[in-house]
């Protein structure tokens, strides 16, 4: 009897090994699962999962990977200030050993798509950028807008290798209502550049 | 005294595949080698293992009369030395009958005596269903000690162990003296390699065309999750790549649930796609044991009880 349950106890074992064996390979070789990292600074879920929340200030992209003489365009933008904005001052800093600043043109938000002329004017001092604008609109100088949209485009030349970083700077950045309130700013997200 | 061993070496093999009770089908009794006496005591061997199989209505035996004018045209019935024609030529006869299964038995003279051989083979796989052989000689000598065992019966004593010898001798009783062409180790291996070959293997045809049925089932399930997972990683990745360079807030917005859409998508088929390996997986383990334990194996007291504990 005890050699009889010897040797089902080795078949057994034997069985559970190829069963086991079979299973892992089926697990091992299974597909993978992929992660994804949703962090565009234009959407105000992401922003607010970043601790960034409305109304803020936001560059786009977050980072980029350029060589030396290749156009940067980075976007600035003003995230859900659900309120209505007329005017922004932007003031944004960078290193301007590492790229030089082309032009700016102003975003879609304030030209409405190309229907209106704002009223947009900057000024560049060596690494320093001064963006004022202010959205006229149809209805004269008491026009405002309400949505999350785009302020400027920063077009930008990479001069030397290194790394930086396109800032707002919080305490000289201002937004204001048609009639000159302040719009308080909550966050902002800032703008990496790597030239290799 | 031939045609008696024959009786009772068709009888004890025809009492296995009974009691094995997993072939069904029609069976061809062929006697190669009877004479006419012989003929009389096979007609009621027929006669009365036809009666049993009606019980249990797994086998039908093809008319003796029938088989008999189909082995006329392979061997000369008349000649009284006539041998037992090769196995090939038996199982032609058997699908001429368009029988499931053969049984011959015949005796060979050979190096340990004459040896009565009785064997059932499938005519479909060729392979041998069950096979006896019986050295003649061991059976005069156990018919000398019954006389002697029953002796000492009459005068209530144990008989002694070198009366019983001969008894014992006289079927193969350990299984590894069972000619068994199958194994349950073949059954294993074969329905591990492919889920239902063991089973087939084991002439057990419901199981055998249920696991891979099963498993067909599995991998057809597991090929749909398999493509809808690939839709869903192709174009999670696309829709990433959107949500990444968009900068249209309603075109994020909608971009991101979409991605989201995609991701939940591809984990939810990602988890099929195991669930449904390990499905395959413990169905092929099960249609493996299943193999090794319904397999194909001697029967180990198929001739009786042990006559004597062995020394």
């Amino acid at each position: 009897m005890k050699n009889i349950l010897t040797l089902l106890y080795q078949k057994i074992i034997r069985l559970d090994f190829i069963s086991i064996g079979f299973l892992s390979t089926i697990i091992f070789f299974s597909c993978k699962t992929y992660e994804i990292k949703l962090d565009n600074p234009i959407d105000v879920i992401a922003d607010s999962i970043a601790g960034v929340f409305p109304p803020a200030l936001t560059m786009h992209p977050l980072t980029q990977i350029v060589s030396n003489g290749d156009s940067v365009t980075i976007g600035a933008y003003i995230i859900d200030h659900d309120t209505t904005l007329a005017g922004v001052h932007a003031h944004i800093t960078y290193n301007a050993e590492l790229i030089q600043l082309d032009t700016i043109l102003p975003g879609v938000l304030l030209t409405n798509n190309g229907a209106n002329t704002p009223l947009f004017t900057y000024s560049v001092v060596f690494g320093t950028i001064d963006i004022f604008a202010w959205f006229l609109g149809e209805e004269g100088a008491l026009s405002y807008v309400t949505e999350t949209g785009h302020i400027a485009e920063l077009y930008f030349t990479a001069l030397n290798s290194g790394e930086t970083f396109v800032e707002y700077d919080t305490t000289q950045c201002e937004l204001v209502t048609p009639l000159d309130e302040i719009i308080s700013i909550q966050g902002i997200r800032n703008a990496s550049v790597t030239i290799q | 005294m031939t045609p008696r061993y024959k009786v009772l070496i068709i009888s004890i093999t025809f009492f296995s595949i009974i009691k094995s009770a997993d072939y069904t089908g029609s069976i061809a009794f062929i006697d190669v080698t009877m004479d006419s006496a012989s003929t009389i005591q096979y007609g009621e061997l027929f006669l009365s293992m036809s009666s049993q199989l009606q019980a249990t209505s797994q086998m039908r035996v093809i008319d003796p009369e029938i088989v008999l004018s189909v082995v006329g045209q392979y061997t000369d019935l008349n000649d009284p030395e006539r041998r037992i024609p090769d196995r090939e030529i038996i199982i032609s006869i058997g699908q001429e009958l368009s029988a499931d299964y053969v049984m011959y038995a015949g005796t060979k003279v050979g190096q340990y005596g004459s040896m009565l051989t009785g064997e059932i083979i499938s005519t479909r796989s060729g392979g041998a269903i069950s096979t006896i052989q019986i050295n003649i000689l061991d059976v005069i000598n156990a018919l000398e000690a019954e006389s002697n065992i029953a002796s000492w019966t009459l005068i209530g004593e144990d008989p002694p162990y070198e009366l019983m010898q001969p008894r014992r001798d006289l079927f193969p009783k350990l299984p590894k003296d069972i000619k068994e062409d199958k194994t349950p180790f073949g059954a294993l291996w074969r329905s591990a390699v492919a889920p239902g070959w063991g089973q087939f293997y084991s002439n057990k045809r419901l199981p055998g065309f249920a696991f891979p049925s099963v498993e067909a089932v599995l991998f057809g399930v597991l090929f749909y999750n398999f493509t809808q997972y690939s839709s869903a990683v192709t174009s999670l990745q696309e829709s990433s790549k959107l949500y990444d360079k968009e900068t249209d807030p309603d075109e994020v917005l909608k971009l991101r649930k979409e991605t989201i859409g995609y991701y939940n998508a591809h984990k939810s088929y990602n988890t099929a796609m195991i669930n449904n390996g390990i499905m395959i997986g413990t169905v092929w383990a099960i249609n493996a044991i299943h193999a090794y334990v319904a397999g194909p194996r001697p029967q180990k007291f198929i001739h009786g009880p042990e006559p004597y504990r062995r020394k």
